[in-house]
């Protein structure tokens, strides 16, 4: 915990604090309930849960999410938030106990507040709790109470998260927890059925236990077959990130050039503010955008002048780029901005000959980055320029040739000492 | 079609047809027909639930498909009993074959019925006769009423995945064993998943008026939507992403013969080629599915190190650096592929596929390590490509294939020869009699 940033570390204590105390409320609420099963229920549901929450599924820009989110639900219609709350306690400990502590009592804290909450909404937007009810119809008129609640957890939990993937990667709040809302949220929207449905059954003294645990094999293919497709996704861009160096290995600079320069991206995106919700087609672009130069290697490495077709073939590179990212299909939206990365604000770019605002920020990004990367590094026909001579160079080109927005922000970091180091040893992007 | 599979369908078409006729004159339709308390509803909402259901398709890795609309049919066959549920089955694959999907040619839309058909009644047959369930009412409280409805699931989706998967083998001329390991890893869940929902169907269908009120059946419909959407969305995320990711590496592939090749070579499409082969040949002598798949992705990328190899301008001979990386082309694959945590057992077979079966010159291969079968089977795959397409050769097929038995223990592995030949055979390649006449010449 020591070596976390200091927001997060606060952050890491507030909510532990906050959980709790909410938690010894709850327990209050519950000691005047005397109808409730306590036990039976939490150990029902803990089984539940610990069954449904087995290996999580890992989103892509942070954040886990499993099929417990239907049994938390139908524990919180069933016996009310205070057994939810302890449901959800005792599962934390029990899931993530090989984690350090920090994590186990964030986490514990995190779910307490997200079933508590959304409990508490669903008893006061008029919700019947269905171990309080004798009336077997009484979920038949809860419908905005479920909506509503359904509705708080979602947000609840998303927030929590989003806060502090966010704090530890230093990303922006707001685009964090757009990104991971939408990851979870039409997940969760569809997952609250099941947790309704599982209320309702249980109500059926013929089914009760029986009926709630057959709900567990839909959700379980559910989560194997979305834990496939993250799997997969993940494998592609490992493959597509591998193949792409193997293929850059040919010419001897530019290996680990593409690396470079999604670093270089990536801190100039954060820096200008760039959406986090398009920073994963982004940086797959950066590290993409030279995929399409095989066809005009053999002009460029050419000893005589070029001729016009040669220049063709040069301003062709960026839509052959486009072609074979739209290829790989992975990215939607990758693929246009690789088409982009060498038009110029004053339109005298290619292919397209775009200007100013026509320009994805995106491209204007990497346009930047691979500038600078280009410069800094040695060529056949001539040694590297100094970091400052590049930075001037740049600075010259502002308005025209490159962004001047983009270019400002990049000369800050620079100023500042900001940029990513550049002989770290490569990686694949993370997903 | 081969006869064989036209045999095949027509058998199961006609079984699944006979039974509809049984059904129809034995059955107890005439409830449906002429209803009497509240029949006519109950079919009604096991048809439309059944329909909307069944449009929901997932396609299978190895081929053939599941349709969400058998849990409903399960739920039909454990509610009104297996007349029905055949009943509501035929009407349902109809609606979808013919209005839904359109083009679906028309002996498939009737196997597909036939076999439904078919295989509700025998799991309804061992619902009610054999493990004695009772029309209108499923229980769950008893281990014998769990074992009732358990049985009749499996016997149910097992007949409906045989029937697919025996289809899938016969059309695509590949073995029985290596379709069926290839889906059994998505379809055993997704059956189960499916089972579980229909039983679940059952149970709120059954339950509804103390559950639901008056018009129980609309919640309970409304109320199914939505959990099979969401099974059926994320079967289809995931089957998507095998597509892409096969797409992605012939990209790939592609784009690295056009870098080490230039654009017009006819050594584009080499890749993708001895990838088809190759895996054609590995399903032929049964390997499992996941072995076929890493033979293809091997495939794809068997010449990847040839990117290593230094551009040379057309017409000059070849320097001694790029000598020495064309031979070493396999290592230097290997060792691009295997820090690719998906790719390391690819990496194996790349690394070995241009090794020699008796160990010739240039193989890289030490002596005391046996070359995996794959890479066997890659490098005969590649020999035929070579003697097929490359234009200083461009042997036929079945010169090729001859001079691959002739090679067959010297340059190459006997063994993936024959399973090579035996592929040619089967895809028609070359003629089954010179293909059978060359397997003896082994």
């Amino acid at each position: 915990m020591r070596n976390l940033p200091p927001p997060l570390r606060a952050y890491l204590i507030v909510i532990p604090l906050l959980g709790g105390g909410l938690l010894l409320w709850l327990n209050l609420e519950l000691a005047r309930q005397p109808e409730i099963k306590v036990i039976e229920g939490i150990l029902f549901f803990l089984a539940l849960t610990i069954i449904a929450a087995q290996s999580p599924v890992q989103l892509p820009r942070g954040g886990i999410m499993s099929v417990a989110f239907a049994v938390d639900y139908a524990c919180i219609v069933i016996y009310g938030p205070g057994v939810a709350a302890w449901v959800a306690v005792l599962s934390a400990l029990i899931l993530l106990r090989r984690s350090p502590w920090y994590k186990i009592t964030f986490n514990a804290g995190q779910l307490v507040l997200t079933v508590g909450l959304a409990g508490l909404v669903y008893g006061w937007a008029g919700g019947h709790f269905v171990a309080l009810s004798q009336d077997h119809l009484s979920l038949r008129y809860s419908g905005p109470a479920i909506i509503l609640s359904g509705l708080t957890y979602t947000l609840v939990n998303s927030f929590a998260v989003a806060i502090a993937v966010g704090l530890q990667e230093g990303r922006q709040l707001l685009g964090t927890w757009r990104v991971g809302f939408g990851w979870m949220g039409p997940r969760y929207l569809a997952l609250a059925p099941f947790g309704v449905l599982m209320a309702m059954v249980y109500q059926v003294p013929d089914l009760r236990y029986f009926g709630v645990a057959l709900f567990l094999l839909p959700l379980f293919w559910a989560r194997y077959a979305f834990k496939g497709y993250i799997d997969m996704r993940e494998v592609h861009q490992q493959t597509v990130a591998g193949l792409a160096t193997a293929l850059e290995a040919l010419d001897h600079y530019t290996e680990e050039h593409s690396h470079y320069v999604m670093e270089l991206a990536e801190a100039l995106a954060r820096r200008l503010g760039f959406p986090e919700t398009r920073m994963e087609a982004l940086l797959f672009a950066a590290r993409l955008h030279d995929i399409g130069k095989f066809r005009m290697e053999p002009v460029v490495n050419k000893k005589e002048k070029l001729t016009d077709e040669d220049w063709a073939l040069i301003k062709e590179h960026p839509a052959d780029g486009q072609r074979i990212v739209a290829a790989i299909e992975i990215q939607p939206g990758a693929a246009d901005i690789v088409r982009a990365t060498h038009e110029r604000p004053d339109g005298k770019g290619y292919p397209d000959g775009l200007a100013g605002d026509k320009i994805d920020r995106a491209a204007s990004i990497i346009a930047v980055a691979d500038a600078f990367q280009a410069m800094t590094s040695d060529r056949a026909y001539r040694a590297r320029m100094p970091e400052h001579v590049a930075i001037a160079e740049l600075a010259r080109g502002k308005g025209t040739q490159f962004d001047a927005a983009v270019v400002d922000a990049f000369v800050e970091l620079w100023q500042q000492g900001l940029l990513p180091a550049r002989d770290r040893e490569p990686n694949v992007p993370h997903a | 079609m081969s006869r064989t599979l036209r045999i095949y369908v027509w058998l199961v078409t006609a079984a699944g047809l006979v039974a509809v006729a049984v059904t129809a004159r034995f059955g107890n339709l005439e409830g449906i027909i002429r209803p009497s308390g509240g029949v006519l509803t109950d079919v009604a909402f096991f048809l439309v639930i059944g329909c909307l259901l069944d449009m929901m398709i997932v396609p299978m890795t190895s081929g053939g498909a599941v349709s969400a609309g058998f849990a409903v049919f399960y739920a039909c066959m454990l509610i009104l009993g297996p007349y029905v549920a055949a009943f509501i089955a035929v009407i349902a694959t109809l609606w979808t074959d013919v209005v839904v999907r359109r083009g679906v040619p028309i002996h498939k839309t009737l196997f597909n019925v036939g076999h439904a058909a078919l295989s509700l009644l025998v799991a309804g047959a061992v619902y009610y006769l054999l493990l004695g369930g009772r029309v209108g009412h499923v229980s769950v409280s008893g281990i014998a009423d769990l074992a009732r409805v358990a049985g009749s699931a499996a016997v149910l989706f097992g007949s409906e995945i045989s029937v697919v998967t025996t289809a899938v083998a016969l059309e695509r001329k590949a073995p029985l064993r290596s379709v069926w390991l290839g889906n059994a890893k998505l379809v055993i869940p997704l059956d189960a998943a499916l089972a579980g929902v229909g039983l679940l169907v059952a149970l709120l269908y059954q339950y509804r008026q103390p559950l639901f009120g008056g018009y129980g059946w609309i919640f309970v419909a409304a109320v199914i939507i939505l959990p099979t959407s969401l099974l059926f969305y994320s079967s289809r995320l995931f089957m998507d992403m095998y597509r892409v990711y096969d797409k992605t590496l012939r990209t790939l592939s592609a784009l690295m013969e056009t870098k080490v090749h230039g654009i017009d070579a006819e050594a584009v499409g080499h890749g993708e080629r001895v990838a088809r082969f190759a895996a054609a040949a590995a399903q032929e002598i049964g390997l499992a599915a996941d072995e076929v798949q890493t033979i293809q992705y091997a495939g794809y990328l068997h010449d990847v190190g040839k990117v290593a190899v230094p551009s040379r301008d057309a017409g000059q001979n070849l320097t001694q650096e790029q000598i020495d990386k064309l031979r070493r082309h396999a290592d230097i694959g290997s060792d691009i592929l295997r820090p690719i945590r998906f790719l390391s057992r690819v990496a194996t077979l790349v690394r070995y596929h241009d090794a020699r079966f008796d160990q010739g010159p240039y193989s890289s291969a030490p002596q005391h390590e046996p070359i995996p079968f794959g890479s066997r089977l890659l490098a005969v795959a590649e020999r035929y490509d070579n003697l097929t397409v490359s234009a200083s050769m461009s042997s036929s097929p079945e010169e090729a294939m001859r001079r691959l038995v002739e090679e067959a223990g010297s340059r190459l592995d006997p063994r993936a020869v024959q399973a090579f030949v035996r592929m040619l055979a089967r895809e028609a390649v070359v003629d089954a009699v010179r293909c059978e006449e060359a397997l003896h010449a082994i």
